[in-house]
């Protein structure tokens, strides 16, 4: 190559500026040196500053409460209900029990044993159309059993039953044993009083931590 | 074939002239010689490839009939050959290439197998090119950055892992016993990447996660292995060449423990806020946004390391190529990693996520601040393997503004146009038509910027050509055209 055609500002070589080894015990010994006063430092420092506060308040804003992290948010119209969900009103919460108990007796276990006609299996598991334990005028006694479940003979409508009902107590919220029993005491004809979340409180408070029921402890209610 | 003559005069030049002179550093790049000039010639060859895949791909975006009869460069092939072939084809190789470079000068020794190195560099090119033929086939798998066909995967980890071998194998053998950063961000990159390989390989190719969970196993694997190979191994070459082209310390150096750790703690995580919105639970991409964001920290002390150790020896940057193009891939630097951050965010994500936007940032990434840099590196390596100048300024002149010119408008198109596309889909009565008629000025001036990257590249290829097969000249058969490099300048404060 010629000289004319070369670019004068641009060497063919760049020239080494410092050897390798020079390099490596330079910067091992900047390491060494004692932490002092710099712009690096200062301004690493406001980006970390930075990080954790914006890191803080995403958090908050997107991993919440644990009902946000269940949350799939695929379409546009899904994020819009839930940026309402989350600028709603807050005020006193109303519960539709009857519609809460209906999904929970298909989704829960009810349905297995009580069926989906509320009409039991004979000997087993007795029937909820017209069963005197669920129809009383105080829905006390079918929210007792349902927290803590029945165990052992029963006689219900005159046909002799022996099951065992676990307690759901443990697993289901104050207003879903509500939703139950108000759902149990409405369907299939049965016509009774609805139960409030603040009445199951009151009754579990009552018989607190206990194992399941039996047909005899609880004969005291019917009549 | 006086052509032979010169090849074989550039591998093994026998120079006249003191013995002593820089002979510790002749001695090392000869040892290196054969694998870097093989890296290096891969990577020059597979740019030219990757760029006309990109023009080809960029032109079919506004004129659709563009080779529509070809049934090897149909649209779906030819994108993700571009990207495919920028990646393992070009960034690899450069990168690497400079890896092997850093590590045998730092380390003072070199304890890499030639023969070795050189199967497995020869063995990854053979699995890139494979894959590029298993693409135009048809056999493409549907992952980004993963499309080469499934028996491909197990050659390039073969391939990969020979190289990293040699690459430790030389850090073991190292002589100063400090590490300087540069090192430790090689060593990590090696290590990421045969991990993150294997990881995706397993869970996309191998046996298979269901559903969702590719998406989030694939946007993690894209994001890495910029996060986590190519971002490093530039890294690496800024920093090393920072003191050895300008001859001062690098500002700051206290603190690249910090950039180092946050950035590989951060980086790993960022990629899966792409998915924000996708059927995945909030809190994983609200993990990948904090992650994303959390890249602000090493952001700041990198950029701050790079550009006021560059800004203090402004002068030089006008003398030298190679600290010309570390200038432009650390301002570079500095946008990316704006729109990388902020365009993480929900808010941004609501408009960019289906657009051109990430491909536009994606191009500025490898593009732009990973291929400036080991354009760079490689501008300082070539004479040193030959002991020969660079054939003409001019043309690394020319290959600098073309490069510069190109990352800019590709990227002003596809990240403007990527907003604007991103907003128009919004709108509740997209009409497609009307979309992509909006969008081609855009793409218009994409292509124009594929066009600029593809001139560079090609002076790429003959700046290497023309320096392995040029005569050597007077000159050039002396040692003494390389000065020996003085001892940095240091006064503890």
């Amino acid at each position: 190559m010629s000289e004319d055609s070369q670019n004068k500002n641009l060497p063919g070589i760049d020239e080494g500026r410092a050897s390798d080894e020079s390099i490596v015990k330079t910067h091992a010994r900047i390491r060494r040196e004692p932490s002092n006063a710099s712009p690096v430092l200062f301004f690493t420092s406001m980006a970390l500053i930075t990080v954790l506060i914006f890191g803080w308040f995403y958090f908050r804003r997107y991993m919440g409460g644990e009902e946000n992290t269940q949350i799939y948010l695929h379409e546009r119209s899904d994020i819009a209900l839930y940026q309402s969900w989350v600028d709603r009103p807050r005020g006193p919460i109303v519960y539709d029990y009857y519609a809460i108990g209906e999904d929970l007796y298909t989704r829960q276990a009810c349905i297995g044993c009580h069926m989906p006609d509320g009409q039991g299996k004979p000997g087993e598991f007795p029937p909820l159309v017209g069963s005197e334990y669920v129809i009383l005028e105080d829905p006390t006694l079918p929210t007792k059993i349902l927290l803590s479940g029945l165990i052992g003979p029963i006689t219900v409508k005159g046909n002799e039953y022996n099951g065992n009902m676990p307690a759901y107590g443990g697993g289901l919220k104050d207003h879903e044993i509500a939703g139950l029993v108000t759902y149990i005491r409405n369907t299939w004809g049965n016509e009774a009083s609805e139960t409030t979340a603040d009445d199951v409180a009151a009754v579990r408070a009552k018989i607190g931590q206990r194992p399941q029921w039996t047909a005899e402890e609880l004969a005291s209610y019917l009549d | 074939m006086s052509f032979i003559d010169n090849v074989f005069s550039s591998l093994r030049p026998e120079l006249s002239g003191d013995a002593e002179n820089r002979a510790r550093e002749r001695a090392l790049d000869g040892a290196i010689r054969f694998p870097l000039l093989s890296l290096i010639k891969s990577s020059s060859v597979w740019l030219v490839i990757a760029t006309i895949f990109g023009l080809i791909a960029s032109i079919k975006l506004h004129s659709p009939g563009f080779f529509a009869d070809c049934p090897i460069l149909t649209y779906g092939k030819v994108e993700p050959l571009f990207w495919n072939t920028l990646v393992y084809g070009w960034l690899f190789n450069a990168g690497l290439a400079c890896a092997i470079f850093i590590l045998t000068r730092l380390g003072g020794r070199s304890g890499a197998p030639t023969t070795f190195l050189t199967i497995s560099i020869v063995l990854w090119n053979t699995g890139v090119m494979l894959g590029v033929i298993g693409i135009m086939a048809g056999e493409q798998l549907p992952y980004a950055w993963l499309e080469f066909p499934s028996f491909v995967g197990p050659v390039l980890f073969i391939a990969f892992v020979g190289i990293g071998l040699s690459c430790l194998l030389t850090f073991h053998a190292r002589v100063y016993r400090s590490s300087y950063v540069s090192q430790w961000w090689i060593l990590a990159a090696l290590f990421s990447f045969a991990w993150i390989y294997t990881a995706a390989q397993v869970m996309l190719v191998c046996l298979p996660a269901q559903g969702a969970i590719q998406a989030l196993i694939n946007s993690w694997y894209v994001e890495n292995v910029f996060g986590l190979f190519v971002a490093p191994t530039a890294f690496a070459t800024i920093l090393y060449l920072i003191p050895k082209t300008l001859g001062s310390h690098v500002i700051g150096y206290k603190y690249s423990a910090y950039a180092f750790w946050s950035w590989i703690l951060f980086s790993s995580f960022a990629g899966v806020s792409d998915l924000s919105f996708g059927p995945i639970p909030v809190w994983v991409s609200s993990l990948g946004v904090v992650a994303s964001f959390g890249l602000l920290l090493p952001t700041t002390t990198l950029s701050i390391q790079f550009l006021s150790s560059l800004f203090r020896k402004f002068s030089v940057i006008w003398s030298s190529a190679t600290a010309r193009f570390l200038l432009a891939g650390s301002v570079i630097f500095l946008i990316l990693m704006y729109y990388k951050i902020f365009g993480s965010l929900r808010g941004s994500l609501a408009t960019t996520q289906f657009s051109q936007f990430d491909s536009g940032v994606d191009l500025l990434a490898l593009l732009g601040f990973a291929g400036m840099v080991f354009t760079g590196g490689i501008h300082f390596i070539l004479p040193r393997l030959f002991n020969k100048e660079l054939p003409s300024s001019t043309i690394v002149d020319l290959q600098f503004w073309l490069q510069l010119l190109g990352v800019m408008l590709v990227s002003i198109g596809l990240i403007s146009g990527g907003v604007l596309h991103g907003e128009l889909i919004n709108e509740s009565i997209a009409n497609s038509i009307a979309v992509v008629t909006a969008l081609k000025s855009g793409f218009f001036l994409t292509t124009l910027g594929m066009f600029f990257f593809f001139l560079s590249s090609v002076c790429g290829v003959v700046t290497y050509f023309t320096i392995l097969l040029s005569n050597r000249v007077e000159a050039e058969q002396s040692v003494d055209l390389i000065n020996e490099a003085p001892e940095l300048e240091y006064t503890a404060p």
